[in-house]
């Protein structure tokens, strides 16, 4: 699939066909996806995912987790969970990452790299050595890091023609029931699987306008989208047709007979 | 509880608004009020009542949903039918809750 076509078809899917599991390749995908992301300093031991599959997790696993995300009725129907969590002991890996990529010719002198610059210069500041400065902001960096690995995921499900979908849960049972150690913080789970409903979903969902988001320059001015490119995105099938779309009260209706869910 | 009051509750009208949004027709809001007033006679309780009771704000934690939750299970049961069906009646309260912002966990079909 197109890489536009993939981002443009990417919706919360919340009806899964429960019965159809998902390929192991198609896992390892989209795992690997999130694995190749981009990460601070390649510490990429910081991001780290539990998967949970239907038929060969221990079925009370499976159910507990269900239970602690809420018994919504989507994460029933996935056979595929994928809990993201963020470990804070992965950024002990900082230095021999760096010092990695010195290796591999990624980071160069041309850019004032050198492992003596690593130990003089970068493991000193708090603002690239993260952990030796504000745990908060830590947190935070780590937070958004997970987050880029596992918006590549969600997108490497769509190419795999399969649905996925975020949803939250009580974080300290996914932690007991995973066996997570205390610096561990499991973060959303990733739903996984062929999708009951129609895989546009109904439509795109809304968004605000690119003005409202985007700005020129300065804070608040904004950048204008230009519309030959938003024809272009269009055709390309990553803006697409909007919620709802005129047959989706009655597909709703459909899925809740399905899966006897209140309408 | 008296026709008027049933419809003059707060929880009622929440619930026919939601009922209007999703385009159902007046026949099928009339079908799902009467099952409603059904099983607030089965309870014993009036709408408004049985919102106010399931959820308490203060805590922000559910109080009687377990009760409301086999009651919407033994009231299902009362009629004979597919599974479909029986679960669908017991949908509309489901339903009702959910437009009055609490939810009941659902009903899942042996296959899932």
């Amino acid at each position: 699939m197109e890489f536009k076509q993939a981002v443009g078809n990417r919706r919360t899917i919340r009806y899964f066909k429960s019965w159809q599991p998902v390929e192991p390749d198609k896992i390892q995908a989209i795992l690997e996806a999130a694995r190749l992301q981009s990460q601070h300093g390649n510490a990429k031991l910081i991001r780290k995912a539990v998967v949970i599959e239907r038929g060969k997790t221990p079925d009370d696993v499976r159910q507990a987790l269900i239970d602690a995300m809420y018994n919504q009725p989507h994460a029933q129907q996935a056979p595929v969970f994928i809990v993201w969590a963020i470990d804070m002991s992965g950024w002990e890996s900082l230095r021999g990452a760096l010092t990695e990529l010195i290796e591999v010719r990624a980071l160069n002198s041309t850019h004032g790299w050198s492992r003596e610059f690593i130990e003089t210069a970068v493991i000193p500041n708090a603002d690239f050595n993260v952990m030796a400065g504000d745990h908060v902001f830590a947190e935070w960096l780590s937070a958004f890091e997970c987050g880029l690995a596992v918006g590549s995921a969600l997108l490497a499900a769509v190419d795999a023609g399969l649905g996925t979908a975020l949803v939250t849960g009580r974080r300290a049972q996914i932690r007991q029931i995973l066996d997570m150690p205390e610096y561990v913080t499991p973060t959303q789970v990733q739903l996984v699987g062929y999708p009951a409903e129609s895989p546009d979903a109904g439509g795109q969902r809304p968004s605000p306008p690119f003005e409202k988001l985007y700005f020129s320059g300065k804070w608040g001015v904004p950048l204008q989208s230009d519309p030959a490119v938003t024809a272009d995105l269009k055709a390309a099938g990553m803006l697409q047709e909007p919620a709802p779309l005129r047959w989706r009260a009655d597909e709703i209706r459909a899925l809740a007979h399905l899966f006897g869910l209140p309408e | 509880m008296t026709e008027h009051a049933f419809d003059a509750s707060a929880a009622v009208r929440k619930y026919v608004e939601d009922l209007k949004g999703k385009g159902l027709s007046g026949a099928e809001q009339q079908q799902r009020l009467a099952i409603l007033a059904e099983f607030c006679a089965f309870v014993g309780r009036s709408p408004d009542q049985m919102v106010a009771e399931i959820f308490d704000v203060e805590t922000q934690k559910y109080k009687k949903r377990n009760f409301y939750s086999d009651r919407v299970r033994e009231f299902s049961a009362r009629i004979s039918g597919t599974w479909s069906e029986r679960t669908a009646r017991g949908n509309v309260i489901r339903g009702f809750f959910i437009a009055n912002g609490r939810r009941l966990p659902n009903e899942k079909p042996d296959w899932l």
